[in-house]
């Protein structure tokens, strides 16, 4: 990848805009229980800026497309991921939102979708559409582990009083 | 403009009441011994140890909301950059200490309370929300201290947001509300509240 990074041409722009978009959750910090669904799903804050320079990270399914490459051949290299979305370019477009290729040192398949607002990443979030289905257990997991740890909290925390 | 640094962590181990601004209380060196962490933010306030043995006097016990709140928040401190893939910063103190402040603010002296989900992105910023059988809230706080709501009342099947001063006065309306659990009306603040629907 760092090969391909400093010496493969950057796409300058993208042109299929039915191509997809692909959002990987890799923090499970990112998901929430909806107790009206019964199940836990992606907040909105995944849907926002997911750096510094106010991009949100994607995978651009038209450059792996090119390579020939699966959508999904990214996905097992994120040892944290709990599920991933999609969304098409003509959709991000019609949000009044760019995507660009970035590609990353790690990743040179790696872009970002720019000009997301407040009021954009939910209509981000309405218009996802399930790639990997979100990991349950290991959201269950990573809850049981917080509650876990709260009740260590508790059984010190009176002794300190 | 906020210029002192506080070591939130410390803020939440001692439970500090609300209305009560943290910094007040805010001793050197981190917290006591509760369990906690807490990260060298450089704060040096000796002369204030007293006060804060006086506060811990009064405090009561933790509420389980409280200690989940705690643990939401240290976790998220915990946080290194790139926990969001590239480019992803870590949660910011700031948004964090404001999340604490605002939660304790409307939710401080009550039990009973289901503890709202504290959701980071990657660009700094922390999202307080709730998602309830009858209601959804969602306060966005960025790393700058800017606010932003928005929330859906599935009973009446309207949506609102807010921005800035706005968004916290939604917020104190519909916080209680949600952790309380819809029918609980007791928590609703009298006051007045705009709310503009945007879809039904």
């Amino acid at each position: 990848m760092k090969f391909m990074c400093r010496w493969r041409r950057r796409r300058s722009q993208l042109f299929r805009s039915d191509l997809r978009l692909v959002r990987t959750l890799q923090a499970p910090e990112q998901l929430v229980w909806n107790k009206a669904t019964g199940a836990w799903e992606i907040s909105s804050a995944a849907f926002g800026p997911s750096s510094k320079d106010r991009c949100l990270s994607i995978d651009i399914e038209e450059l792996l497309d090119y390579d020939g490459l699966n959508v999904l051949t990214l996905y097992p290299t994120m040892p944290r991921a709990v599920g991933a979305v999609t969304f098409t370019v003509a959709e991000v477009t019609a949000l009044g939102l760019q995507a660009e290729h970035q590609p990353v040192p790690t990743n040179w398949y790696h872009g970002g979708v720019m000009g997301i607002t407040e009021n954009k990443k939910k209509k981000l979030k309405l218009a996802a559409k399930e790639l990997v289905a979100i990991d349950q257990e290991a959201a269950q997991r990573h809850d049981d582990e917080k509650q876990a740890r709260i009740q260590r909290a508790a059984s010190v925390a009176p002794a300190s009083f | 403009m906020f210029t002192t640094t506080i070591p939130f962590d410390f803020a939440l181990d001692v439970g500090v009441a609300a209305n009560t601004p943290a910094a007040a209380v805010a001793p050197a060196g981190g917290s006591p011994a509760m369990g906690y962490p807490t990260r060298p933010l450089g704060v040096s306030r000796p002369n204030e140890a007293s006060s804060l043995s006086e506060s811990l006097k009064v405090l009561p016990p933790h509420a389980a909301w409280e200690l989940e709140l705690a643990e939401n928040l240290r976790h998220l401190s915990t946080l290194q950059a790139g926990w969001d893939g590239a480019g992803s910063r870590e949660v910011s103190n700031r948004a964090l200490f404001l999340a604490d402040l605002r939660i304790r603010e409307v939710l401080g002296g009550f039990d009973n309370l289901v503890a709202p989900y504290l959701v980071p992105a990657g660009d700094g910023s922390v999202q307080i929300e709730w998602h309830e059988s009858d209601g959804e809230l969602e306060l966005s706080i960025d790393p700058d201290g800017k606010f932003y709501i928005w929330g859906r009342d599935h009973i009446h099947a309207t949506e609102f947001e807010g921005a800035g001063e706005e968004a916290l006065a939604l917020f104190r309306r519909w916080a209680p509300r949600l952790a309380a659990g819809f029918g609980h009306e007791v928590y609703v603040p009298m006051a007045a509240q705009t709310i503009s629907a945007i879809s039904v």
